[in-house]
């Protein structure tokens, strides 16, 4: 699998520039995404994996472009979106779709498959004829594996299972030929026995269109699996708290919530024990504050087992890159363990 | 092939104990619409639970582990129904076991939550949203002293005891929760106060369906060790259903994989998943990507299962089944002991497949050229499916 | 409210005419709505559109030649009923089809657009909750001849949309969060191809329901305007008959009874068929009713 290159001048397919996102709510301000900086190259694959109200959803929604920022810049080959002429928007359109979690509510449950291919690929000039439509819509069924074509093209949303209506889904996000997929929890509504059914395929895509992806999981095996040769954020509370290469990470977790986190899926084999065994149970705490009273400091001071009184409560560590021994770059977020770092470096 | 297995995971004593829960040949119908059509969903369970131990059903979506749950407690929608088969509940220190299915009114809610207590997966739900958790808790324990006859209607100031110690058993602060709505907690903590109402009444056996499901990570991974905890002090059985295996792995002493209505494999936990004999079984596991090891890469099972409303004269498995042979599509194969275990016989190893013995010995011979083979080098069909995944496993 | 909006797969297999079917009650309104309209079509074309009249038998009383009597100049009350709906059902569909389009038009725009074409066309909207809707047809009665039926309905139908525009407008912004509109906008499908094809035919049920109730709704304006002698009273309907009826003094006289009610329960008739039409309209589309 090739791992994703920027184009020649060095500038990603998209961009997240200290982006921020605060909801107005009766209770207040809740700020769901608070500076994140991230970004995709062409036909690469980011994670972004965290537990709910993390962010990483809206996230990914500012990505698609489906909300406006609050604050930061969206940049897509290197244009800003608020600057973007209308032109350029139809480009960044085309360039980057989104595939919701439920295939139960993202079609159309009145118009059959074929009308929701062809829907776009008449209005963006990509089919000249009712006849070109249905021939392009069956090479897409065909894509995301869906045989015979003919089968489906007639059918409504719910005439087919979860699984088919997923791929439908992804055909769809398919049909203007887009550089990126943002796929938000795009196998948590489907049975597990087709979920790496329809993560193959989604691979498939990456090795044959060259197609890049931000995938959004709560699931880090299903993150290690699709996000393998490429990158992996692990957000916590509207942050990015670790990031780098998916198996550097998954296998060498440095900031103290991902071994938590890695720690706390549930294993069928006892001898799977990894490196952070008993990570979770060391945490201090079992429920995630509300983002409408975060923590001082380090948001995920309250829970962390390294805490330090007078540091991490009261100074907001930054994501920075971490010398991890044998590694490749990795940004943490951790007052303690860059601490521990650098004193291993002095001492060695 | 087969294996002595002991007991070593089902509980102190279970083989000499008497089953708690004796379910015999169940059936549950649903009637569809005004038609009437009848579906069966539930078609022909058995299974014994013994008391302290953690029986597992797992599955996926359809395949019946939530309609047995409500046909369990008797709590199917109304236009569901036991159609056939027995539940026998056998009351703690000794005495006549109650036929389930005879329950009515009273008793069977009286039964419901001191006897056998369920949690289900929406916590939110399954609480008045109009009444603080320490009113929760009086309704319940006022509800069922005064069912139970007891003379004394219990004061407030019990209730809260009995509440307190409880919420602590499942590690919340009383003083915090008890006087908190249930929209005021988290999903985690209205969770785990579910289980602390469900226990208030020291049940025999609790139930969950899904319990974490809708729970994060690290919210699961609390109540997990915080349920196998109270199952060591508290000594209840538990039937834990879920769709994820290596939680239902974790949880239970023994697993039971359903499929299209059926149980089509048993036994104890450890040995299932380490010898999967039903093809069914073994798929879901492979289904699975793992986030630690290695191994090979998941492989998803094809198809999806079959419609209920007009099941398949064979095996139910068999349309989607890679070891499939003609004969599975003209017999229902039923659960056959599959490995010797020094417990009762319905605790033993079980599968339902007409094939299970050759693709045991095939099974056994892969594992000896496995190992015999060079460490790490994984099946040649498996890499021609999933090139991008040999990195990862090496 | 939601699986109002999005017709369950039932009825797509099925069909709307199986399923209502299955309720006695709306299939008995649709058999009566069926049956009214089909008279008011057939009645013209088999029976003399003029009816003579003939004052030798004024104020009759029900009798074998004429079964509802006869009114204050002698002319057969059944045929006038049965010839009079015509009008009263035409502009009762034709108003209701005018509010329809209007009321869905302006509302889902401004669900979907938000922002100023919002704010402006609920500023239009409680203008025009504000106008007395009957006396401004009085005034504008004075000024046109308001004979034609089409004018009429368009009359009618202008003024009311209001209501129905605003829970149309609620139902949209409810459905444009759905998940596969936000799919065909991120498509870019355009503005008008999102509310039109993807968004409104979700809300056909809903839309069908309350078209019949601005069916019942216009229907009950007309006669109302014609009971008070505002519209004009040129030829023969349900409307004109319980005006003359009544300024006639119908009420007087014993055997004019069946002349002042027979037209009242007509109307309540074409009403009744019409509401227990959208009652098992309601249980097609929101199958959890039904259930109960």
């Amino acid at each position: 699998m090739t791992t994703g290159t920027a184009s020649a001048d060095g500038t990603p397919l998209l961009q997240l520039d200290a982006v921020e996102q605060v909801f107005r709510t009766k209770k207040g301000d809740v700020p769901a995404v608070r500076g994140v900086d991230l970004h995709v190259n062409e036909g690469e694959v980011l994670c972004l994996v965290g537990e709910s109200g993390c962010g990483k959803t809206t996230t990914a929604r500012i990505a698609a472009g489906l909300a406006p920022p609050t604050g930061g810049r969206v940049l897509y080959r290197g244009r800003a979106l608020s600057e973007m002429g209308s032109e350029e928007k139809v480009q960044y359109r085309r360039g980057v779709q989104f595939v919701h979690q439920d295939p139960y509510a993202s079609l159309n449950p009145i118009r059959t498959v074929f009308a929701t291919l062809a829907a776009p690929l008449r209005k963006h000039g990509l089919a000249t004829s009712r006849k070109d439509a249905w021939e392009q819509a069956c090479r897409l069924l065909e894509q995301v594996d869906l045989r015979p074509p003919e089968n489906f093209l007639s059918k409504y949303p719910h005439q087919l299972s979860g699984g088919q209506r997923q791929r439908v889904a992804v055909a769809r996000a398919l049909t203007l030929k887009p550089s990126l997929i943002v796929a938000d929890e795009a196998t948590s509504m489907l049975d597990v026995s087709i979920r790496v059914g329809l993560l193959k395929m989604l691979s498939k895509l990456r090795t044959e269109l060259g197609t890049g992806f931000v995938f959004i999981t709560h699931d880090l095996a299903i993150a290690r699996y699709f996000g393998t040769g490429g990158r992996i954020a692990v957000m916590y509370l509207g942050r990015v708290v670790e990031h780098g290469l998916t198996e550097e990470v998954i296998e060498n977790p440095q900031h103290p919530y991902t071994r938590a986190l890695l720690d706390a899926v549930p294993t069928m084999d006892d001898d799977e024990v990894g490196a952070v065994a008993g990570e979770a149970r060391k945490l201090r705490g079992v429920d995630i504050p509300s983002l409408l009273a975060l923590p001082s400091g380090c948001t995920f001071h309250p829970r962390c087992p390294l805490f330090r009184e007078g540091l991490c409560d009261t100074a907001d560590p930054p994501l920075e890159p971490l010398a991890v021994a044998g590694g490749a770059d990795r940004d943490v977020s951790c007052h303690v363990v860059r601490e521990a770092v650098a004193e291993a470096g002095r001492a060695s | 092939m087969a294996t002595v297995v002991n007991q070593e995971r089902s509980g102190t004593g279970s083989s000499t104990d008497r089953p708690v829960l004796q379910v015999e040949d169940l059936r549950i119908t649903y009637r569809t619409g005004r038609s009437g059509r009848a579906v069966e969903a539930v078609r022909g369970v058995s299974f014994d639970l013994y008391p302290r131990q953690a029986l597992a059903l797992v599955g996926e979506s359809g395949c019946g582990k939530s309609t047995l749950a409500l046909g369990l407690l008797r709590l199917l929608p109304r236009l569901g129904g036991i159609s056939g088969g027995s539940i026998r509940y056998q009351p703690q220190g000794g005495g006549d076991p109650v036929d389930v299915r005879a329950l009515e009114g009273r008793r069977l809610r009286a039964w419901r939550w001191s006897e056998v207590a369920m949690v289900f997966q929406g916590a939110m739900n399954a609480f008045n949203p109009v009444l603080r958790i320490e009113d929760q808790f009086a309704d319940t324990i006022r509800a069922h002293a005064e069912g139970n006859g007891r003379a004394a209607r219990p004061s407030m100031r019990e209730v809260r005891e009995r509440a307190a110690e409880n919420l602590r058993a499942v590690r919340l602060e009383p003083a915090r929760v008890l006087g908190s709505y249930p929209h005021e907690l988290s999903g985690g903590m209205r969770q785990r106060v579910l289980i602390a109402l469900s226990l208030v009444l020291e049940p025999q056996v609790l139930l969950m369906d899904e319990p974490t499901t809708a729970l994060d990570l690290l919210t699961q991974r609390s109540i997990v060790d915080m349920l196998r905890e109270l199952r060591e002090e508290r000594g209840f059985a538990l039937i834990f259903i879920s769709h994820d295996l290596a939680l239902a792995s974790e949880l239970s002493d023994r697993v039971a994989t359903m499929y299209a209505g059926r149980i089509i494999e048993t036994g104890a936990t450890p040995e299932v998943f380490a010898h999967p004999r039903h093809p069914y079984t073994s798929g879901l596991m492979r289904a699975v990507p793992r986030v630690r090891g290695g191994g090979p890469g998941p492989v998803s099972i094809p198809g999806s299962p079959p419609d209920l409303a007009h099941p398949p004269a064979g095996c139910a498995f068999a349309a989607r089944c890679p070891h499939v042979r003609d004969a599975c599509h003209e017999t229902d194969p039923p659960l056959e002991t599959v490995a010797v275990s020094n417990g009762p016989e319905l605790t033993a190893h079980r599968a339902a497949c007409l094939r299970w013995r050759e693709l045991a010995e095939e099974a056994a011979a892969a594992d000896d050229a496995e190992q015999a083979a060079d460490a790490g080098q994984t099946d040649d069909a498996e890499q021609a499916e999933l090139p991008q995944q040999k990195g990862a496993t090496e | 409210m939601t699986s109002a909006l999005a017709p369950t797969p039932a009825i797509q297999r099925r069909g709307l005419l199986y399923r209502m079917s299955r309720s006695k009650s709306g299939m008995a309104g649709f058999v009566i709505v069926l049956l009214i309209i089909g008279m008011t079509i057939v009645a013209p074309l088999v029976m003399n559109h003029t009816i003579a009249p003939d004052p030798a038998h004024a104020w009759e009383g029900p009798s074998g030649g004429h079964l509802l009597g006869t009114d204050n100049s002698g002319r057969d009350v059944l045929k006038q009923v049965l010839l009079g709906g015509g009008t009263v059902i035409f502009v009762g569909l034709g108003a209701a089809a005018v509010t329809t389009v209007i009321a869905v038009a302006l509302g889902s725009l401004a669900a979907y657009l938000r922002g100023w074409v919002d704010s402006a066309l609920l500023q239009l909207t409680d203008i025009f909750m504000t106008i007395p809707q009957i006396v401004l047809l009085a005034v504008l009665g004075s000024f046109f001849q308001l004979t034609s039926p089409i004018l009429l309905a368009l009359l009618l139908g202008s003024f009311s949309w209001p209501v129905l525009m605003r829970s149309i407008r609620a139902q949209v912004l409810t459905l444009k969060e759905r998940e596969f509109v936000e799919a065909a906008r991120s498509l870019d499908l355009g503005t008008l191809r999102v509310v039109f094809v993807e968004i409104v035919p979700n809300m056909a049920g809903y839309i069908l329901i309350n078209f019949i109730i601005a069916v019942t709704n216009a229907i009950y304006a007309l006669v109302g305007l014609y009971v008070l002698g505002l519209a004009p009273l040129s030829g023969a309907n349900w409307g004109i008959m319980i005006h003359q009826a009544w300024t006639y003094g119908a009420i007087y006289i014993a055997s004019g009874t069946p002349y002042i009610l027979a037209p009242v329960f007509a109307i309540a008739l074409v009403q009744l068929g019409l509401v227990m039409l959208t009652r098992s309209l309601e249980e097609v589309f929101n199958p959890r009713l039904a259930e109960g």
